[in-house]
């Protein structure tokens, strides 16, 4: 496959642009904790700013405060939309200023990794995309690529080095958390301590592994097919859905680098 | 201004993901009609929910996160915070956000009905003897709906 490289980034662009619908129907559908009333009320985050300039505070008043965050993400979903009909790099960076304005709405504390990801993946995009004729695309799509293998392998390595999970007990804590609805299904499949060791190195050798998606691109397709699953699972057993879309939309920087 | 900070950061994550069980930190409230007549603690956050209809969409799940993230971030400030000045932790911003996630939840939760009183605290038990003593490390005062 002779793909372009910006082809393959007006692909990612798309993923992202789907991903940032579902972010912004979360945000509509939450508006009561960001309200007057609600939890993450605009009157208290703003004291964070104090040592902003007077434009600065004026902007983000202006973008943040309860109900006009509510139109904001509005104005996410329709330009995710104009994304998804054509993926121009104006459009990709306004989205990444709306995504860097929820982090500070939510001070930096809305979806941990997927909004990490979120940020690079809307800025290299955009870069690669709007310097289209240049070395940009491929710098855009090996570097996307290294940031989803590493945070695989990264994840893993730590996990790796960790007793807890070479024993599979960290597996069982995760599973039956009081943090997450009971399942009985679970009570009863992390009883078995093989079962939990060898969740556990699954898990592992799926992470540390991963970066051999590179090799070629029949390993990537498996790693990618196994990265969805993965994915899936974590969306329903820790409420994860939002790295769904997220790491997909990285997959094809990734396949295309297995193509060189 | 570690608003800031963190939206730098997050174009340089650290890729940290359930690497260790650690602590389970718990927000629980009581509440009652009077200061002196407040009931039993309770958890202020119900669990996350399993289902496979929230596959895609979940902004419950969503808010869980954020919520449960918050409140460790309260956890940091309170453990990097002045040991000989703990009610300083009052005046920072994400106190008064928990403080607004205690009165959320209680309405949403139906505990009580206006007006009430409330008062929350923060425990921190290790994820592999949950069943223990937890220890309280936030006692917050109490406070008129």
């Amino acid at each position: 496959m002779q793909t372009e490289p910006h082809i393959v980034l007006q692909l990612i662009a798309r993923l992202l642009a789907v991903l940032s619908v579902i972010q912004g129907v979360e945000f509509l559908r939450l508006s009561s904790v960001t309200g007057s009333q609600g939890v993450w009320r605009w009157a208290d985050i703003e004291s964070e700013f104090t040592n902003a300039s007077v434009v600065t505070k004026q902007i983000l008043r202006f973008l943040l405060k309860d109900r006009h965050f509510f139109y904001l993400n509005l104005f996410r979903i329709f330009i995710a939309t104009a994304v998804l009909v054509s993926p121009q790099p104006v459009l990709l960076t306004i989205l990444l200023l709306i995504h860097l304005a929820t982090l500070l709405r939510w001070l930096g504390n809305f979806n941990g990794g997927s909004d990490y990801l979120t940020s690079i993946l809307l800025l290299f995009t955009s870069l690669g995309l709007y310097f289209s004729d240049s070395k940009m695309p491929v710098i855009s799509l090996w570097y996307i690529t290294f940031q989803v293998l590493f945070s695989y392998f990264k994840a893993g390595w730590l996990k790796l080095k960790t007793r807890n999970w070479q024993n599979g007990l960290a597996i069982r804590e995760f599973l039956n958390s009081p943090a997450y609805e009971k399942i009985q299904i679970f009570d009863r499949l992390t009883k078995s301590s093989t079962i939990n060791t060898f969740n556990s190195w699954v898990v592992i050798a799926f992470e540390v592994l991963f970066p051999l998606s590179l090799v070629n691109k029949d390993l990537a397709l498996i790693f990618m097919m196994a990265g969805l699953l993965f994915h899936l699972i974590n969306a329903y057993v820790f409420g994860l859905n939002r790295f769904i879309f997220t790491w997909l939309a990285g997959y094809p920087a990734i396949y295309w680098c297995s193509l060189r | 201004m570690k608003s800031w900070y963190v939206v730098f950061q997050s174009f340089f994550p650290s890729w940290k993901f359930f690497d260790d069980a650690g602590s389970e930190i718990r927000l629980s409230v009581r509440v009652g009609p009077s200061e002196i007549e407040l009931g039993g603690w309770v958890n202020c956050l119900t669990p996350i929910p399993r289902t496979i209809k929230t596959i895609f969409i979940n902004p419950q799940g969503a808010y869980l996160h954020a919520a449960r993230n918050l409140v460790t971030r309260l956890s940091f400030e309170i453990s990097d915070g002045d040991e000989n000045r703990p009610e300083k932790i009052v005046e920072k911003t994400t106190y008064k956000i928990v403080k607004n996630l205690v009165r959320y939840q209680i309405a949403d939760l139906k505990l009580a009905s206006a007006p009430f009183y409330y008062q929350f605290r923060l425990s921190v038990s290790s994820m592999e003897h949950l069943s223990r003593d937890a220890d309280h490390i936030l006692m917050s005062s109490v406070y008129e709906s």
